[in-house]
């Protein structure tokens, strides 16, 4: 058995307790440390009661990113205005949707590619009522 | 430890949980809060090395940041970024300490004890030239308050190992302010 507890190291025992003190690090860490911080996915999120919305809102606007095409697609054959207005409507619709769910998922990329999309169907939409 | 442990809740809990949503502007605060005491305990770890120290407490809080999730508030948050930034210390420590040991062990020890009235200066330059396995234990130990057991744990050791590092690293302290 070891015994350092002897009175000749009680002095040195006291003044190395005196080191135990607080050292602030340098002003400039902390800006590397926050560059350095990886984004987090916000639990708070996926966790809560906003889940199955968010949720609702993805499928919804996959689902009509699925359909909108064969609608379209419906509606750019069909002879008269009305039609195409009908598929501008539910294009307006779809495109509040992703811009909803995207304010949830501001970094999910689909969702932007999908609003690019869109945007793009809106524009030839917009051609087909101009020649109507 | 001198960190107050089992505590389930403490003062940071707000803004623990913000952070844990994903605030920087909350870890920040935490930052601002715990690095002093951080930066510390990782100074005195490191040899008094500013650069090393400097970067093993950037690691601490990038790791607290990461693992910030599964934290469940079974201590004080204090005490689980201090663990955390002891272990990223002890981590950097390694390469060395492994080197440096076993000729820790094979160091001659002072028989007679000296008496050691040392300056602060003096004595952390003496802490600082101590080999890493040596300065960890008695870093631990004599200025963190840390248990045998507590340091055995992290430094994956026995604590009767934990002893024996500690009553050589005192004689090779006592020896070098002699």
């Amino acid at each position: 058995m070891i015994d350092d507890s002897t009175s000749s190291y009680l002095g040195l025992q006291n003044a190395l307790r005196q080191l135990a003190r607080d050292e602030p690090p340098p002003w400039a860490l902390w800006p590397r440390i926050a560059r350095s911080l990886p984004p987090r996915r916000s639990p708070w999120l996926l966790g809560s009661a906003l889940a199955p919305a968010l949720a609702a809102a993805v499928l919804v606007t996959c689902g009509l990113g699925l359909l909108l095409p064969i609608a379209l697609a419906q509606a750019a054959t069909a002879p008269g205005a009305a039609t195409l207005r009908e598929a501008m409507l539910q294009l307006d619709g779809a495109q509040v949707r992703v811009a909803a769910a995207q304010r949830l998922q501001p970094q999910a990329t689909y969702l932007t590619e999908l609003r690019v999309h869109y945007s793009l169907q809106r524009a030839e939409l917009e051609r087909r009522l101009q020649g109507s | 430890m001198r960190v107050a442990a089992g505590v389930v809740s403490d003062a940071d809990s707000d803004v623990v949980a913000a952070a844990v949503a994903g605030s920087r502007a909350a870890f920040a605060t935490l930052y601002r809060r715990h690095a002093a005491r951080v930066h510390g305990a990782v100074l005195r770890l490191c040899g008094y090395d500013p650069v090393q120290a400097e970067d093993v407490t950037q690691e601490a809080f990038m790791a607290a940041w990461r693992s910030l999730p599964s934290f469940r508030g079974d201590s004080a948050f204090a005490t689980w970024l201090y663990r955390i930034a002891v272990n990223q210390a002890l981590a950097a420590l390694r390469t060395k300490a492994i080197v440096v040991a076993d000729g820790c062990l094979d160091e001659e020890v002072p028989s007679e004890p000296a008496a050691c009235p040392a300056e602060r200066g003096e004595l952390e330059r003496a802490v600082a030239a101590l080999p890493p396995r040596a300065r960890s234990v008695l870093v631990l130990h004599d200025v963190e308050g840390w248990t045998h057991d507590d340091i055995g744990r992290s430094l994956g050791i026995t604590a009767g190992a934990c002893k024996a590092h500690l009553h050589r690293a005192r004689a090779l302290l006592r020896a070098r302010l002699e």
